[in-house]
């Protein structure tokens, strides 16, 4: 398991394990 | 004549002209239902589906093809099935998932794809707004904002102390990243430490719940997912086992046993996807039919599991429960 608190940034870590993740997508949800 | 009787009655009076309409022009509509998992787990949708097009004069063996195709358990599969249900010219795809959208938006930019989902079709860069979603694709998406801060607070007032989770998802669904980012900052804002497990499969699902039995958080996060949902009974009596009080993000867990559930109700998505599918097939376009949320999202508690975890259930959560299980 992967604690997640202790990232420091976690696009980077959904981008080394979802290489073609978008990063607009990433982030707070805000209503588009 | 009662009241209702005369409802009914008006209501087939105003249908009989759009099934008469479509008798009489000899149309035979042909969609394509895609959907990951098996027909003995997710057909409920495909007749939720079905049922719904009835009410708008589409019947099946009459006016009405319907293409089924369900992926099983691999993701990937999904998009061969997409190609399969472009090469049969069927005139509109029924996607039922985002992983089922996603393959079929990848088939094809000029078939008619309609959706029920329960992520932002948006950030799945499925459409372009929700107002105008401006390709090929329309539908109903099952979530609204504020939903994995609720969903964390429903698990803190019932668990004050909790201070660490964990949250399951399944890294195969495409949906993984935007939603593992929505719940990490929902609990890096209520100060909740979260750790991540993955499964994409059954085998993959056992060593995730080994390393949980280890880890033993104070509370679980099941992000929604047809394949953790057809692995559901697994996940919730693991959860009973080692009496971890879990939140599921879609429903249908509840029931099953697990503790609580909070989401969109499914069926009413897709019966109000119908709609789309009915009108896009009369003539209009899927761009120009606005993405719809859901303005009511249900909270369903199991208190027979709360009693089992020996949690007690705060009277104010159960009075904001659409459905209380005992």
């Amino acid at each position: 398991m992967i604690d997640l608190s202790a990232l420091t940034d976690l696009s980077e870590f959904v981008m080394s394990h979802w290489p073609h993740a978008d990063l607009r997508a990433i982030g707070p949800y805000e209503q588009s | 004549m009662n009241r209702r009787v005369f409802v009914i009655g008006l209501g087939a009076v105003l249908a009989a002209p759009l099934v008469a309409e479509a008798q009489q022009a000899g149309k035979v509509a042909r969609v394509g239902f895609l959907s990951p998992g098996e027909r003995s787990s997710r057909g409920w949708q495909a007749d939720v589906l079905k049922e719904a097009l009835r009410g708008h004069g589409w019947v099946e063996g009459e006016n009405l093809v319907i293409e089924y195709r369900f992926g099983g358990e691999r993701y990937e599969r999904l998009r061969m099935l997409a190609d399969e249900l472009v090469r049969l010219k069927v005139d509109l795809i029924f996607a039922s998932s985002a992983p089922a959208a996603q393959a079929a938006k990848e088939a094809t930019a000029t078939v008619p794809i309609v959706f029920s989902t329960l992520n932002d079709p948006v950030r799945a860069s499925f459409v372009t707004s929700f107002a105008r979603p401006g390709r090929n694709m329309t539908g109903q998406a099952g979530f609204g904002p504020d939903l994995e801060r609720k969903r964390i607070g429903l698990l803190k007032e019932v668990v004050p102390s909790l201070s660490r989770a964990t949250v399951l998802i399944n890294p195969s669904n495409p949906m993984s990243p935007q939603r593992l980012s929505e719940i990490n900052e929902t609990a890096r804002a209520l100060n909740l430490s979260l750790s991540l497990a993955t499964a994409s499969d059954a085998k993959e699902l056992d060593e995730a719940l080994r390393m949980m039995a280890r880890a033993r958080p104070g509370g679980l996060i099941v992000l929604e997912d047809p394949l953790l949902l057809a692995n559901g009974k697994r996940i919730i009596d693991f959860a009973a086992q080692h009496r971890i009080p879990a939140v599921y993000t879609s429903l249908g867990w509840a029931e099953q046993g697990g503790l609580m559930e909070y989401a969109a109700n499914t069926r009413e998505l897709i019966r109000r996807a119908a709609s789309y599918v009915d009108r896009i097939l009369k003539g209009a376009k899927p761009g120009d039919l606005p993405i719809e949320q859901p303005t009511k999202f249900e909270l369903v508690i199991n208190m027979k599991t709360a009693k089992a975890l020996g949690l007690t259930i705060p009277p104010s959560l159960l009075l904001r429960a659409d459905q209380v299980i005992k």
